[in-house]
């Protein structure tokens, strides 16, 4: 099903809005995937920079940020959760949603691996916390296109 | 997050993922423990000790022996001083100012500490004194306050030395005394940043010029840095007169109790080694300390088996690692040491006695309980013998938990037991004999038990024994340096 194209004013120029994706996400999911998000690419970074320094504190870092992802990304799930009810779906909310599940599961094993004594977290770590920002930003993508061209 | 909803959390989150921790062997014992390779689930295991009261149960002791509680309502009580007249000495406290590094010891925190005490740290020295030689401690008194977090008693002459958790500090005492005169004086400060293993224990040397003092890691495996563990996990040779010190051994995780055997003059102790790499693996253990050796942590573990989770690694010092004695098992938290006099008759007539604390993080608990391990040829041998049980049911109902264990030469055992907040004395069925008498010396230094309180000592043979310890060779034959 092709939306018909809708011609919109952007500025002086006319847009043909079927190249255009409009984010049909809520700013508050939007925000929270976001603040999650950020932890989780935190969480990578600071399990890399422990990696190559042996210095501890980066591992410290990385099991707190992970934390801060997890609280994020669970409110963040419940937003993906009431983003399923039919008058608020965007176009792939289901899929944005199970991927969201599967990325919150994914760093809450990370901070299992993160609760290990020093060097013990690795390489696990840096591997978990890849697989969740990839998995996450997946779903941050997919959750974020609208229904149709038209309508958010 | 409420304690009871992280329990709740944790509970279930372990029958989850526990699944995949290797199932405990038989605890492995001796000279040469079969080692298996570290493993570690998502979750280490952890059961944790339910309290309950003793009620009229006691502890179990071997057949010929009889057990009673001496003090009761202690406030933690740890490690226990002999004094020359039978009086006794009693550390209580809880130290440790580690904050929660993760949120990992966010959780864990309360858990393992539903397994201890909810009393208050007594920060104090309790006497206890059995004046007229019935078994019965009729008088328990508060020797001194205002302590921080003691554990290691050491006598020396006339000065009792006591290791707080940040430093050695040393009271004047005449035989007989039961109340301090005066706040003590530092001798030294010893590391207590942290203080993830904050207890200090401590023994004098047979000569008593030295105290020996234990230091444990400021980690489990180096998960604080390894900047934090400066002057960590080793002992320390202290100078009594001057209060200056050497490192003695380095790599000992974490000394619990130490103890000079009698005769050779050397010292032993107990080290509680790593957790997380598995049920049967570290061995406690109980070894003689090399001076200037080394014991492996962090970067080794029982001689040479490299403990991956170290970095940056340290082949040179995996080399130089030293196999300790004698493994008392995986996990038994071992926190009391003393060597055996005759007196306790032939199965107990030489060896060590060893308090062990019990395991937390293991799925078939061990430890709780006071074991015995006989030495032959100066050397520990065979399996250990149970000496005092019945601390722990196989549901998982602790009454008890026993740290330090002193050796009344008279032939009693005396257990700190750090959950009931008791003091148990085991000793002969029947009785035991006199304090050994110790022939008057020429060197005594003067006791001055003038205003009264050499009298009440009267009825121990040996009160007018003197203390100084700087002669001797067989310290416990005849009960100088103690601890």
């Amino acid at each position: 099903m092709v939306a018909p194209p809708v011609e919109h004013r952007v500025g002086d120029r006319h847009v043909d809005h079927r190249y255009v994706i409009r984010v049909g996400m809520r700013p508050l999911h939007a925000l929270l995937l976001g603040a999650a998000m950020a932890s989780f690419s935190g969480t990578l970074a600071t399990d890399i920079a422990y990696a190559s320094t042996y210095e501890i504190q980066w591992s410290n870092f990385a099991a707190w940020l992970l934390v801060g992802g997890l609280v994020f990304g669970a409110m963040a799930m419940v937003c993906a959760l009431l983003g399923l009810r039919r008058a608020h779906r965007t176009r792939f909310a289901g899929t944005h949603f199970l991927l969201w599940l599967a990325t919150w599961v994914l760093a809450f094993f990370n901070a299992l691996v993160h609760a290990r004594d020093a060097w013990a977290i690795m390489p696990a770590a840096p591997v978990l916390s890849a697989a969740t920002l990839i998995a996450g930003i997946l779903s941050l993508v997919l959750g974020m296109v609208a229904r149709t061209g038209g309508e958010a | 997050m409420s304690g009871m909803a992280t329990r709740i959390l944790a509970l279930s989150a372990t029958t989850l993922l526990a699944a995949c921790n290797p199932e405990p062997q038989p605890l492995q014992y001796g000279a040469n423990p079969d080692l298996p390779a570290p493993q570690r689930g998502l979750l280490p295991d952890m059961v944790i000790a339910k309290p309950v009261e003793w009620g009229d149960r006691l502890p179990v002791v071997p057949d010929g022996f009889e057990v009673r509680a001496i003090a009761r309502d202690l406030l933690i009580p740890r490690q226990t001083l002999l004094l020359p007249n039978g009086d006794i000495l009693v550390a209580e406290g809880r130290g440790g100012n580690a904050p929660a590094l993760k949120p990992k010891d966010v959780i864990a925190g309360p858990i393992k500490a539903a397994g201890t005490t909810r009393v208050k740290s007594g920060n104090r020295l309790t006497l206890l004194r059995d004046a007229d030689g019935d078994g019965e401690y009729e008088l328990q008194t508060v020797f001194a306050d205002d302590l921080n977090a003691p554990y290691g008693l050491a006598l020396i002459g006339n000065r009792i030395h006591v290791a707080n958790q940040d430093a050695v500090v040393v009271f004047d005492y005449r035989e007989g005394q039961t109340r301090a005169e005066a706040a003590p004086r530092e001798l030294t400060r010893l590391p207590s940043e942290i203080n993830h293993h904050w207890t200090k224990a401590m023994t004098a040397s047979a000569d008593g010029r030295h105290l020996y003092v234990g230091i444990g890691s400021n980690s489990n495996i180096t998960e604080r840095g390894m900047l934090a563990e400066a002057d960590r996990a080793m002992i320390w040779q202290i100078d009594a007169m001057t209060g200056m010190h050497r490192p003695y051994a380095t790599g000992l995780r974490n000394p619990t109790a130490m103890a000079i055997q009698p005769g050779t003059g050397t010292l032993w102790t107990v080290v509680n080694e790593r957790d997380e790499i598995g049920p049967d693996l570290v061995p406690d253990y109980l070894t003689s300390v090399r001076d200037g050796g080394f014991y492996g942590w962090p970067w080794a573990y029982w001689g040479q088996n490299v403990d991956d989770r170290v970095r940056p690694l340290a082949p040179d010092k995996v080399a130089e690692s030293i196999t300790p004695d004698y493994a008392l098992g995986a996990h038994v938290a071992a926190l009391g040491l003393a060597f055996s006099v005759p007196a306790f008759g032939p199965t107990f007539a030489e060896g060590v006695f060893v308090g062990e604390h019990g395991s937390w993080n293991r799925s078939q608990p061990v430890g709780y309980k006071v074991v015995f391990v006989q030495f032959r040829d100066g050397a520990p041998t065979g399996e250990p013998i149970d000496f005092m049980t019945g601390f722990r049911d196989d549901d998982g109902s602790t009454r008890g938990r026993p740290v330090g264990v002193t050796v009344d030469p008279r032939g009693a055992l005396i257990v700190a037991d750090d959950l009931a907040n008791v003091v148990w004395r085991v000793t002969r069925a029947g009785g035991i004999g006199p304090m050994p008498a110790r022939p008057p010396r020429a060197e005594s230094i003067e006791t001055g038990q003038a205003e009264g309180q050499g009298e009440a000592l009267g009825a121990l043979p040996d009160a007018a024994g003197g203390q100084d310890a700087a002669d001797e060779q067989e310290p416990e034959e005849d009960g100088a340096p103690r601890s």
